[in-house]
């Protein structure tokens, strides 16, 4: 085993051993920490940009919040802030709009998918499959600078006159398509649309890379079913986000025709501002189609990677092998291939074929097995072990209990008999933000918490970070449980302010107590920012495995260098998950660790024999004879 | 420490900018006693920011202070050899506590708001489509709750200990099957009884006999169009929107001729009712919670939902004990600027205050042809005479209602 670990001295004597051309490198600061090739650092400026980008999500998700806490009250700090979005203290209705669509998009697509997905995968792909660095560095960075350019576009949206998108982040057209409809159509609009489609192509860049690594550049023994399950969700997330968003780029396209060129892809019989336009033929439902082709893979893109980190962070810290892997490859599969034929249940109640509604209801339920699944192994994984409660696991722990939570409502919205009453109402909201985004986030969290040490050689400090799970979790409940209930009443989504319905006026209170959570909830993520941001440079050094892993990456040593692996990259002979393995010396075996030296925790399994143990021989096998009477909970004499 | 310092200084000086700030506001609006309040609102204003920051400065310092505490104690109890703080034992049990009292939560949210809820479906389907969520209610929340609790169980019972080491169990076959096949089989149910209640719903049966009402929205309101006396709603094209024909109907086209535009819709309780939803601008949803009804309204297409209320007004006003009480149909998909604000009442009633409240509408094609020259209505008397007066209007909204009786 210790051959096979890296000491981090022999960084230093990288040059000597100059294993290919990756050995002199004079790099400049805009060669290094801008336009960067490495792997490593592609994934800290995701993560880093991310960051930014989830802050600015949730300062808008502040904003109106307040507005639905306290409708009547004035706050003059948002005229000084908004200008004329919040003249005289007050929110205006069209900004209100522009806050809830920038909020959604900018949390599903540049927190979620891009800093979720851009960042693990950039960064654990070629760490766990044991490459050098991505097959195409130079696609990887366009990636990331795509993405940096979106994100940028994205927020100058907020500085044109008639202010950032506002049709919903699901943009139906015609509301999207008629700048005359609302001010949030206008040119912002037009912005949000560059920004998607440069995102797309970061993400296609991103995810072209991420398969090829997967598929081509495993090191020696590396097989496909001894990949950790982080890999898999990577590898089947990068595969539905290669098949889905080229949908939604040519529904993007289609629109941008609608509004620039006069085509009618989308419209037809619209009479607005006085006037009929001439547009006829075609159809917002098309739309809809297009949108939710990619919209529901992608509520999968987002959760995948999270459910991937999540096994990892589990199996290592109940240091136990998570609880059926080919179930959980099996489940992964099930649920990519099924995201791609339940999109229609975004649709019940649009006047679609009621027919398809059933077919749709089918796919939609029946996807539940496969997550039912997932969580039931999550549970099984926890049972008998040793559960090491570090920030990460945590927050995976969270994930499962969110994952559970919003998860079961999914059986209600997809059965449209019952969606046709909560369809757009807050159910659906509490619904998603609980399943896709205190899911995702978790996840993301849990894998900022774990591999921190590997992005930055430092440690984060455990003690803020448990305070941070405790606040975020709780506060997370509150906000969302309680918009079941409101939606449960019929109150609907997107409106800027419940005043003019007398039936909704005994939600008021609700509506400030989960805007007081929202707060408590954003305050405690400045724990995570102070702890992630400054542990960058006072952290206290980080050991080479600190959570005593099996992955590959934790073989690397702490300090980064282009390629990896000083040497040899070391090749693999078991699986990811050989925790607690009874009759090893620890209570963990690095995948780099061959099985001839492990001879007294070897068993059948590890040589692909399924029959009758008895029967099995092999000069590295000891049979056990008193593997019954072995006590799993005894202390490990050694 | 020194970062939280740091942060200090920096919280003090951001305020002593504010301050300068309030101070510059304050001379250039002495001038105006109204420019004069507005500055003190403002300075109001940054007293309060100021005070917020200060709260989350000294929130950061208490947190500083405690995690110094923290460290000391586990400094000198490695020093000394004692047992420190163990982080397992101590996160499991506040993770066992915080989730049995959010398990409790949820019970108490259920107790609390569980009778805030929409009352009892006042349509027939309605019915169906509450027992189908009650059903489903029951299924999920147990599993959320089970689930939960054997979460909460297992991270307390099995955190990590010195000295001890897990089970090693990678799979069970059986296991596998048997939590793959329950939920399969559950989910068939649900499946099933959903098909059920959908294509029951979405396919009911014969409509002729159906009253016809058609609603249609805009930016941002509601308009409403009685299929009249014959049942027969008259066709639209939206070229034709213009001066008071705010739908676009096609007035040579005779059927539209008995249309109504009614103020609010009132509908015969028990009466099957097929509503056709249209929309002239953008997308909007046409919501009507109270008979569990939901449609998109659709630009360029006629979107429909049949169904039959079965409680009138007045009787769910002292269901619910409200006087104001009112079905209302709003928008329930983003529509615009005012989406927030697209209501039509809906007014359940008798049979026999149905009639009386047909008598009172005119079509809007014969009160059209009555205010400029009410001579020439009868004129076309060979083509629809039953459209020219009141009195027929009226008998044969009679006769439209035999056939909806029957």
């Amino acid at each position: 085993m210790a051959s096979q670990v890296i000491s981090p001295e022999a960084v230093h004597h990288h040059d000597v051993h100059g294993h290919d051309a990756h050995g002199h490198h004079h790099e400049s600061f805009l060669s290094k920490y801008v336009f960067s090739m490495d792997h490593k650092m592609i994934a800290k400026q995701f993560l880093i940009t991310g960051i930014i980008m989830g802050v600015i999500g949730m300062i808008l998700s502040i904003l109106f919040r307040i507005q639905l806490a306290w409708p009547d009250k004035e706050f003059p700090l948002l005229e000084v802030i908004l200008g004329k979005w919040g003249e005289g203290g007050r929110l205006n209705p069209a900004f209100y709009l522009s806050l809830v669509t920038i909020h959604g998009t900018i949390m599903v697509f540049f927190v979620l998918t891009a800093g979720l997905s851009g960042t693990f995968s950039n960064l654990l792909i070629p760490y766990q499959v044991g490459a050098r660095d991505m097959a195409s560095p130079f696609m990887n960075m366009l990636s990331y600078w795509f993405f940096f350019s979106a994100s940028v576009v994205m927020i100058c949206s907020f500085f044109v006159e008639t202010g950032p998108a506002g049709p919903g982040w699901t943009i139906y057209p015609p509301l999207s398509a008629l700048p005359k409809a609302m001010p949030g159509s206008g040119t912002g609009m037009t912005m949000w649309l560059i920004s998607m489609a440069m995102f797309i192509a970061s993400s296609l860049l991103g995810g072209i890379n991420y398969i090829s690594t997967i598929l081509n550049m495993r090191t020696k023994g590396m097989s496909m079913t001894r990949m950790p399950l982080t890999i898999w969700g990577f590898l089947l997330t990068a595969i539905l986000g290669l098949l889905s968003f080229p949908v939604l780029f040519a529904a993007v396209i289609l629109l941008i025709f609608d509004r620039s060129f006069g085509t009618s892809f989308y419209l037809s019989d619209i009479y607005i501002g006085g006037e009929a336009l001439p547009n006829s033929g075609g159809s917002p439902i098309l739309f809809q189609h297009l949108f939710w082709f990619l919209g529901h893979p992608e509520v999968y893109i987002i959760i995948m990677p999270a459910l991937g980190i999540t096994s990892e962070v589990i199996s290592t810290n109940s240091r136990k092998p998570i609880f059926g892997y080919r179930a959980m490859i099996g489940s992964f599969l099930g649920i990519s291939f099924l995201s791609f034929i339940v999109w229609g249940h975004h649709m019940f109640v649009t006047g679609m074929n009621p027919f398809l509604g059933s077919v749709f209801m089918f796919t939609t339920l029946i996807i539940a097995v496969p997550s039912a699944v997932k969580t039931f192994n999550y549970l099984a994984t926890l049972w008998r072990g040793n559960i090491q409660f570090t920030p990460a696991m945590m927050f995976a722990i969270g994930l499962v209990s969110f994952f559970i939570t919003g998860g079961v409502t999914g059986l209600w919205l997809g059965n449209p008999s019952i969606d046709i009453n909560l369809h757009d109402t807050y159910f659906v909201v509490a619904h998603f933000h609980i399943v896709m985004g205190c899911s995702a986030i978790f996840g993301m969290l849990a894998g900022v918490y774990h591999w921190y040490p590997k992005m930055f050689g430092r440690m984060m400090d455990n003690k803020l970070g448990y305070l941070h799970f405790y606040l975020t979790f709780i506060s997370a409940y509150l906000v969302f449980f309680p918009m079941h209930f409101m939606g449960l009443d019929g109150v609907p989504r997107r409106y800027y302010t419940f005043t003019e319905f007398e039936m909704f006026t005994k939600w008021i209170a609700l509506n400030k107590f989960i805007t007081l959570a929202a707060i408590l909830g954003a305050v405690a993520q400045v724990l995570f920012l102070y702890n992630f941001f400054v542990n960058i440079f006072k952290g206290k050094r980080a050991p080479q495995n600190p959570w005593h892993s099996n992955t590959l990456e934790w073989t690397t040593p702490v300090e980064h260098f282009h390629g990896n692996w000083p040497g040899e990259i070391p090749a693999v002979y078991r699986w990811p998950y050989d925790y607690s393995k009874p009759g090893a010396e620890e209570d963990f075996i690095p995948q780099t660790v061959p099985l001839s030296e492990t001879v007294s925790s070897n068993t059948p399994h590890d040589f692909g024999f399924h029959g009758d143990e008895s029967q099995f021989v092999h000069e590295y096998y000891q049979p056990k004879n008193v593997s019954a009477a072995v006590e799993q909970n005894a202390p490990q004499a050694n | 420490m020194s970062i939280l310092k740091k942060i200090s200084l920096f919280a003090s000086a951001a305020i002593a900018t504010l301050y300068t700030n309030v101070a510059m506001a304050q001379t250039a609006t002495a001038e105006a006693g109204a420019d004069a309040a507005k500055a003190a609102a403002r300075t109001e204003m940054w007293l309060t920011v100021a005070f917020y920051i200060l709260m989350f400065v000294a929130a950061g310092f208490i947190l500083g202070v405690v995690g110094r505490a923290l460290k000391v104690y586990e400094l000198t109890a490695s020093a000394t050899k004692k047992k420190g703080l163990n982080w397992n034992s101590i996160n499991a049990s506040i993770i066992l506590v915080i989730g049995f009292l959010g398990l409790y939560g949820a019970f108490w949210e259920l107790n609390a708001h569980g009778g805030w809820l929409l009352p009892d479906p006042a349509s027939k389907h309605g019915v169906q489509t509450d027992n189908l969520l009650h059903v489903t209610f029951y299924i999920t929340f147990t599993v959320f709750v089970l689930t939960h609790c054997v979460l909460f169980t297992y991270l307390f019972l099995y955190r990590g200990r010195k000295n001890k080491r897990a089970y090693y169990y990678p799979h069970n076959d059986n296991l596998e099957k048997i939590w793959t096949m329950v939920p399969a089989v559950v989910l068939s149910i649900l499946v099933f009884f959903g098909w059920k209640t959908w294509t029951s719903i979405m396919y009911p049966g014969d409509l002729k006999d159906a009253i016809k009402v058609e609603a249609v929205a805009e930016q941002f309101k509601w308009t409403v169009r009685y299929a009249g006396k014959d049942n027969l709603l008259g066709p639209r094209n939206y070229r034709l929107i213009g001066g008071d024909n705010v739908l676009g109907v096609k007035f040579d086209d005779k059927t539209s001729h008995d249309d109504f535009f009614p103020q609010e819709i009132v509908l015969p309780v028990n009466k099957t009712v097929q509503f056709q939803f249209g929309a002239k601008d953008v997308i909007h949803s046409a919501y009507m919670p109270h008979f569990r009804v939901q449609m998109n309204c659709v630009p360029g297409m006629n979107t429909y939902f049949t169904f039959t209320p079965t409680i009138t007004t007045n009787e769910m006003r002292s269901k619910v004990n409200d006087a104001k009480f009112d079905y209302l149909l709003y928008c329930n998909k983003i529509c615009g600027a005012s989406h927030f604000n697209m209501k039509f009442v809906i007014k359940v009633v008798s049979d026999k205050e149905y009639r009386a409240w047909l008598k009172d509408q005119t079509p809007f094609w014969v009160k059209k042809n009555e205010k400029p020259a009410p001579a020439e209505a009868p004129a076309a008397p060979t083509a629809v005479p039953a459209d020219s007066t009141k009195a027929d209007s009226t008998k044969a909204a009679d006769k439209t209602l035999a056939i909806n009786i029957k």
